[in-house]
């Protein structure tokens, strides 16, 4: 087919497109009145939201007063099970767990873990708030994500890039009663903390940094294992270089490995040797590549983000 | 001649001025947005759904809107981070069993999507990926210029005409394995 037929059929598909759309489309008089009476009719939840949440508020204050009394309660250790509720969060709390991360030599982070509750109060969870730490002793609030049904802190994990200005972080948190976790892999891009990547109610889960990269682990009955493991491997762009943690990565056949720049990156990656399957990334997003090693020996993956590039050994074992 | 709600300097104070303003944003954009949103969730109610909220966040931010950009773009914009959202959301995970194979699963919705798209080509476009699709939708069937589409993706016009030229020829081949 040349490219003249090819433009032949795009501008047919155009005019399919035109016939399918033309089928749903609702009129300019209803959205715009749905608009109007969904904006006017928010006005009342959200107050009472407001109320509820101040309510919640003094509340929460009441019992941390009453808890921290006597005023020397013993101070808690990262990874400990949260025993106190949150304080007013315009401040980092002082009595749950807390860590110090560093992902660069001038941006450190105090990390809170405050027990909450989410939908309506119905299911638990975790708020982990990062405070941002200034040369002047101030802190300002960095990032916040609520972890739902989770009532485990994990130690919160580095991610070490030798050749970009600031590393990144894996925060995750665990439900003990069903095994599940949540997770997020976060970094430091213009003057802000972003996510690359989130994952909630992993079944089985687990999640470590090993070798410079982050592995998950999840329950998945399609696998002889049971088990599927997926390296995730972070994608920064440091003055215009792509940049990866690490320059080589083993896997085993079977085991997926996905790429991940931050959701403005686009990232796109081929597989030179043709051992590892491309897979369908379209789940994980604009910024995501998704690979599966199919056959044992020495592969690699030139990736980019349609201006620089960077490559990626990657060797395959059988699994042992 | 349509011209309330255009421009930095108009931006609406009354009551009457945000709904006049709110109705012209719809008659312009509101098919382009829901026509951009089911590009990228390719579900008609979900696309539905953005629209409206899209709308209803244009209507609840007017005054803030700050001139710096076009409303075509702001309008846009906020479509994507929606669409981004949802994709992202619990809701549309579950609409996806994380326990039912994934081949299995694209096959079902490739089916069931051609059934309702109908036309072939278009439905070829949609099976593409959704960053290649995305950029040949907005490119050949809405005829958005190549800055454009950067703008809305927020992605560099050298990265979208990779994608138009990547995109192309994974539906060349796609449309040629029909023919044979």
């Amino acid at each position: 087919m040349n490219e003249r037929e090819l433009d032949s059929l795009l501008t047919q598909g155009k005019k399919e497109a035109g016939d399918f759309f033309s089928s749903f489309m609702p009129t300019p008089a209803q959205l715009a009145a749905e608009a109007v009476s969904k904006s006017r009719r928010t006005w009342r939840p959200q107050a009472v939201r407001r109320m509820a949440l101040a309510a919640v508020g003094i509340a929460a204050v009441l019992a941390f007063a009453l808890l921290a009394w006597p005023p020397h309660a013993e101070h808690t250790q990262p990874g400990d099970k949260p025993s106190a509720l949150a304080q007013a969060d315009d401040t980092p709390a002082d009595n749950v767990p807390t860590e110090t991360v560093a992902l660069g030599e001038d941006k450190e982070f105090r990390m809170n873990h405050i027990p909450t509750t989410v939908r309506d109060g119905t299911v638990p969870g975790i708020m982990t708030v990062l405070w941002e730490l200034s040369g002047n002793g101030s802190q300002q609030m960095a990032y916040s994500s609520v972890f739902e049904y989770c009532d485990t802190v994990y130690p919160a994990m580095i991610i070490p890039f030798s050749s970009a200005d600031y590393d990144m972080l894996l925060i995750a948190s665990g439900d003990s009663a069903h095994g599940r976790i949540g997770y997020r892999l976060v970094g430091y891009r213009a003057n802000a903390i972003q996510t690359w990547w989130s994952r909630d109610g992993l079944p089985s889960g687990d999640i470590s940094v090993q070798d410079g990269v982050a592995v998950e682990k999840a329950a998945d009955d399609s696998q002889q294992s049971g088990l599927r493991v997926t390296y995730i491997v972070p994608i920064q762009i440091t003055s215009g270089a792509l940049v990866l943690p690490v320059s080589r990565i083993r896997l085993g056949v079977g085991e997926r490995l996905l790429l991940i720049g931050s959701s403005t990156d686009d990232v796109d990656a081929e597989s030179l040797g043709g051992l590892m399957s491309r897979e369908d990334s379209e789940p994980y997003g604009e910024a995501a590549a998704m690979f599966t090693a199919v056959d044992t020996g020495e592969d690699t993956l030139q990736i980019s983000d349609g201006k620089a590039g960077n490559s990626l050994a990657v060797s395959i074992e059988e699994h042992e | 001649m349509e011209t309330a709600g255009l421009g930095a300097d108009r931006r609406p104070k009354t009551a009457d001025e945000r709904e006049s303003t709110l109705n012209y944003l719809v008659r312009r954009f509101g098919d382009r947005v829901i026509k951009l949103a089911y590009y990228h969730v390719r579900d008609r109610y979900l696309a539905e759904d953005i629209c409206q909220e899209v709308f209803c966040r244009v209507y609840k931010h007017l005054d803030r809107f700050r001139g710096d950009s076009s409303y075509y773009t702001w309008i846009y914009r906020i479509t994507m981070n929606l669409c981004r959202d949802y994709k992202a959301s619990a809701y549309f995970r579950r609409m996806l069993p994380a326990r039912m194979e994934e081949e299995v699963v694209a096959a079902a919705e490739t089916r069931m999507f051609e059934i309702a798209e109908g036309g072939e080509v278009f439905s070829k476009v949609m099976d593409l990926p959704l960053k290649l699709r995305t950029v040949i939708a907005l490119y050949y069937f809405e005829e958005m210029k190549t800055a454009e589409i950067a703008q809305v993706l927020g992605i560099s016009e050298e990265n979208v005409r990779t994608r138009l030229y990547r995109g192309r020829e994974l539906l060349r081949k796609k449309l040629s394995q029909e023919e044979r």
